[in-house]
C-alpha cells in the first residue's frame, strides 16, 4: 500500500506526520515548518500553496483563499457562513444548488472553485511535503475532521482528498486523534480524560476513556464554527471601531487590503497577549491618510471574547452528562489547539474542574497530527507493539434518524453510538397496494425533524403490491468507521430488495469528482511550469555566481588579461541586470541566457585560463534541486 | 456502496452471505455475556475489560489487510459485540436483561 501519512487539514493550519520505526516524525515543509498555512494563492502566472500563499496575503487580497474549512460542507445561505463573507478579502458566490463557491482571477479569468477543491490544494501540498521527506509516492491518508463535524462536513473531506488523487483511508476525529498522542507513551493505570480541542476555526470536547492502548471515546460535543478566527474578528471589529471613531467617514471594511492588514495585526497582537498584558497595533497606512496605533490589552481582549469564552464550557458540560460522569472523576483535561495557549481558556477550565491544573503536556500544534499517523499505522496493518495494541473505539456525534408521522424525529443511531455500526428498522406499508415508500433522513439532536438537518430523502420501491401492514420492509443504516452514512433496504417478506435513491443535496456526484480531478491534474502541469522555471532561473542564477567567484580568485586574477575581467564582468552585470528589472521568463528563456555565457560570452574567457573545471562546483547545488523535482513532480 | 457494505444486500458475495447467516445463527444461540466471554456474574470491571479485549480482536480496524469474508466477520462480529456491550454496560438495561432471562 505504501506509505500511509496523517495529516491535520485545519481552519488556518495544517501538519503532516508519519508513524515510521517504532515513533512519529512530525515532517517540515519546504520552508523548514512544521506547520503549513492552509492557505491558496492564484497569482498571474502561478499557484501558491502554504507559506508562499500567506506571506503576499495583504498584496494579493482577493485572489488568496483560507477559512475553507468553514465553508466545506456547508451552504450558501447559512447564517454562519454569511457573517463569516464580512470579513473575507475573497469573494464567495453561491452554485446553481446554492452552495458556496470562491471566485478567483486566473489568467485574467474569473474561476469558481468549489471548498472542497480548495482544500484538496492544501491536500496536495500535505501529500508533496511527506513525499519530499519520504522520497516515495504518497497515495494513502488519514486525515482529521473536527469531531463535531456532520455527515455532509466528513463526505466533502473526504471528497477534497478524492480531487486530490488520494485515498483517504480514514476521516478521523481531531480530539480522538490528539488523545493518542497524549495516551500512546503514557503508561498509567486506566484513566479518563478530558480533551479540550480549540483550533483556529473549530472547538471540540471529546470524553474518553484510556486503558492500555484501548481509546474508547465515552462522549464528544462541540461547535464547528468557534476558534482563533473569532476571537481575531472581534478584535478586528473593535480596531474598525476605534479607527472610524478616530476617522469619521473613513471605513476599513471597503478595502479587502485594508481587512487583510486588520486581521494579521490582530492575529499578531492575540498571540502575544496569552504572554503579555497589554500589546500595541500599528498599522501604518492602513488607508490613505489612515494610521492607526492603538494599545489593546489582555483584560480588554478578555472583555470583547467573554461571551465566546463562555460558550466553550457547555460542551464540557454536555459531555460529562452523557457520558454520566463527575467533575472529579476525570483525571486529565489535555488542551489541544493553538486558542488553549490563551490564558483566559486555562483559568476558565481550572476554575471549572475545581482548582485541577490543564495538562499541558502535548504540543498543541501537532498532536491532531500525530495521532492522525498512529492511526495510518494501525490501518496500513503497521508491526509495532504499540501499534498492534492500540484500538480506537469512536463514536457518532450526532443523532441519525428518520421522520416518522407528525414530523417526529425518530432516532435509529444515537449520538456517542460507537462506530462502524448498522442499526436495522423495520417498516411496513399504510396503504393497500403500496409500492413504494419515501423517508427522509435527518441528522440532530432536535425532537421535532423540522429543526435537525436533513441529510436526505430515499425512496423504496420495486417490492410486490401487498395489502397495507403486510409488507416488512427492513432499512439498514450503516455508519462506516470515518462517522459517513448509507442507507440500504430490503422488504422481508418477498424477499425483493429494495431499490434505495438517495438524493443528498451536499454531496459531490461522482461525475463531479471526476471533472475536479482532472482540472486539479491540470494545475499539476501547471505547477510544473512554474517548477521549471524556477530551476532554469536558478541554474542561470547559479552559473553567474561561480563566474563572479572564479573572478575573485586572486590566482586567476593575476594571469588574467584585464580586457578579459571587464568583458566578462560587463557580460555577467548585463545578465544581472535583465534578471533583477524583468518579471517572470519562461524556462527556455532562462536557459538561452545560461547558454550565450557558457558557449558565446564569459564560458570561452574561462576556457583560455584552463578553469572552467571550477565552475562544475555550481553544479552540486543543481542536482539538489534536480532531486527535490523528481520528489515533487 | 451502500449495499457492499451490508453483507445482507444484493452487491454481497456468497461468502459474505454465509457468514452473515452463521453469524445470526451465533447471536440467537448465545447470550449477551457470552458475546463479551463473561460469566453472568462478572463484575462491572470485568465485563469492561473483555469487551475491550473482544473490540481488540473484532474491531474492523484490525483486519484491514484481511479479505473480504473475514472482513465481513470482524464487522458482523463487532456489530454484535457492540450490541451487547450497550445492554451489559449499563446497570439499569443489564439488570433487565438478567431478569428477562433468568434461569434460561
Amino acid at each position: 500500500m505504501g506509505p500511509v501519512v496523517g495529516v491535520d487539514l485545519g481552519t488556518t493550519y495544517s501538519c503532516v506526520a508519519i508513524f515510521q520505526n517504532g515513533a512519529v516524525e512530525i515532517i517540515a515543509n519546504d520552508q523548514g515548518n512544521r506547520v503549513t498555512p492552509s492557505y491558496v494563492a492564484f497569482t498571474d502566472s502561478e499557484r501558491l500553496v502554504g507559506d508562499a500563499a500567506k506571506t503576499q496575503a495583504a498584496l494579493n487580497p482577493a485572489n488568496t483563499i483560507y477559512d475553507t474549512k468553514r465553508l466545506i460542507g456547508r451552504q450558501f445561505t447559512d447564517p454562519l457562513v454569511q457573517k463569516d463573507m464580512k470579513l473575507w478579502p475573497f469573494k464567495v458566490v453561491p452554485d446553481s444548488s446554492g452552495k458556496p463557491l470562491i471566485q478567483v482571477t486566473v489568467d485574467g479569468a474569473k474561476k469558481s472553485l468549489t471548498p472542497q477543491e480548495v482544500s484538496s490544494m492544501v491536500l496536495g501540498k500535505m501529500r508533496d511535503t511527506a513525499e519530499a521527506y519520504l522520497g516515495k509516492e504518497v497515495k494513502n491518508m488519514v486525515v482529521t475532521v473536527p469531531a463535531y463535524f456532520n455527515d455532509a462536513q466528513r463526505q466533502a473531506t473526504k471528497d477534497a482528498g478524492a480531487i486530490a488523487g488520494l485515498n483517504v483511508l480514514r476521516i478521523l476525529n481531531e480530539p480522538t486523534a490528539a488523545a493518542i498522542a497524549f495516551g500512546l507513551d503514557r503508561s498509567h493505570a486506566a484513566e479518563t480524560v478530558l480533551v479540550f480541542d480549540l483550533g483556529g476555526g473549530t472547538f471540540d470536547v471529546s470524553l474518553l476513556s484510556i486503558d492500555s492502548g484501548v481509546f474508547e471515546v465515552l462522549a464528544t460535543a462541540g461547535d464547528t464554527h468557534l476558534g482563533g478566527e473569532d476571537l481575531d474578528a472581534r478584535l478586528i471589529q473593535h480596531l474598525i471601531g476605534i479607527v472610524k471613531k478616530k476617522y469619521p467617514g473613513k471605513d476599513p471594511t471597503t478595502s479587502p487590503a485594508a481587512v487583510q492588514k486588520l486581521r494579521r495585526e490582530a492575529e499578531r497582537a492575540k498571540r502575544a497577549l496569552s504572554t503579555k498584558t497589554e500589546v500595541r497595533v500599528e498599522i501604518e497606512g492602513l488607508l490613505p491618510g489612515v494610521d492607526l496605533s492603538e494599545m489593546v490589552t489582555r483584560a480588554k481582549f478578555e472583555e470583547l471574547c467573554a461571551d465566546l469564552f463562555r460558550q466553550t464550557l457547555l460542551p464540557v458540560e454536555k459531555v460529562l452528562e452523557d457520558a454520566a460522569i463527575s467533575k472529579s472523576d476525570v483525571s486529565e483535561v489535555v488542551l489541544v489547539g493553538g486558542s488553549t495557549r490563551i490564558p483566559k481558556v486555562r483559568s476558565m477550565l481550572k476554575r471549572f474542574f475545581n482548582g485541577k491544573e490543564p495538562n499541558t503536556s502535548i504540543n498543541p500544534d501537532e498532536a491532531v497530527a500525530f495521532g492522525a499517523a498512529v492511526q495510518a499505522g494501525v490501518l496500513s496493518g503497521e508491526r509495532d507493539k504499540k501499534i498492534q495494541d492500540l484500538l480506537l473505539l469512536d463514536v457518532a456525534p450526532l443523532t441519525l434518524g428518520i421522520e416518522t408521522t407528525g414530523g417526529v424525529m425518530a432516532a435509529i443511531i444515537p449520538r456517542n453510538t460507537v462506530i462502524p455500526t448498522s442499526k436495522t428498522k423495520r417498516y411496513t406499508t399504510a396503504e393497500d397496494g403500496q409500492v413504494a415508500v419515501t423517508n427522509k433522513v435527518f441528522e440532530g439532536e432536535r425532537p421535532l425533524s423540522q429543526d435537525n438537518r436533513l441529510l436526505g430523502t430515499f425512496e423504496l420501491s420495486g417490492f410486490p403490491a401487498m395489502p397495507r401492514g403486510e409488507a416488512q420492509i427492513d432499512v439498514t443504516f450503516d455508519l462506516d468507521a470515518n462517522g459517513i452514512l448509507s442507507v440500504s433496504a430490503r422488504e422481508v417478506t418477498s424477499g425483493t430488495e429494495a431499490k434505495i435513491t438517495i438524493q443528498n443535496a451536499d454531496r459531490l456526484s461522482p461525475e463531479d469528482v471526476e471533472r475536479m480531478v482532472n482540472e486539479a491534474a491540470s494545475y499539476k502541469d501547471a505547477d510544473a511550469q512554474a517548477l521549471g522555471r524556477v530551476e532554469a532561473r536558478v541554474r542561470l542564477e547559479q552559473y553567474v555566481h561561480a563566474c563572479r567567484k572564479l573572478l575573485k580568485d586572486v590566482e586567476l586574477r593575476n594571469r588574467m588579461l584585464e580586457e578579459d575581467v571587464l568583458s566578462a564582468t560587463s557580460d555577467l552585470d548585463t545578465v544581472d541586470a535583465w534578471l533583477d528589472d524583468s518579471g517572470d521568463h519562461s524556462a527556455a528563456e532562462y536557459d538561452e541566457r545560461l547558454a550565450e555565457l557558457r558557449d558565446n560570452s564569459v564560458g570561452p574567457v574561462f576556457e583560455r585560463y584552463d578553469v572552467v573545471g571550477q565552475l562544475h562546483r555550481a553544479r552540486v547545488g543543481l542536482l539538489r534541486v534536480a532531486a527535490w523535482r523528481t520528489v515533487c513532480a | 456502496s451502500a449495499a457492499a457494505l451490508n453483507p445482507a444486500g444484493s452487491q454481497a458475495g456468497a461468502g459474505l452471505k454465509e457468514a452473515w447467516r452463521l453469524l445470526q445463527l451465533l447471536q440467537k444461540r448465545s447470550s449477551l455475556y457470552e458475546v463479551l466471554g463473561c460469566e453472568p456474574n462478572a463484575t462491572a470491571e470485568q465485563l469492561r475489560k473483555a469487551y475491550h479485549k473482544a473490540a481488540l480482536k473484532w474491531h474492523p480496524d484490525k483486519h484491514t489487510q484481511a479479505d473480504a469474508a473475514q472482513q465481513a466477520e470482524a464487522h458482523a462480529r463487532f456489530t454484535e459485540l457492540q450490541a451487547a456491550w450497550a445492554v451489559l454496560s449499563d446497570e439499569t438495561t443489564r439488570a433487565e436483561y438478567d431478569a428477562d432471562h433468568k434461569g434460561g
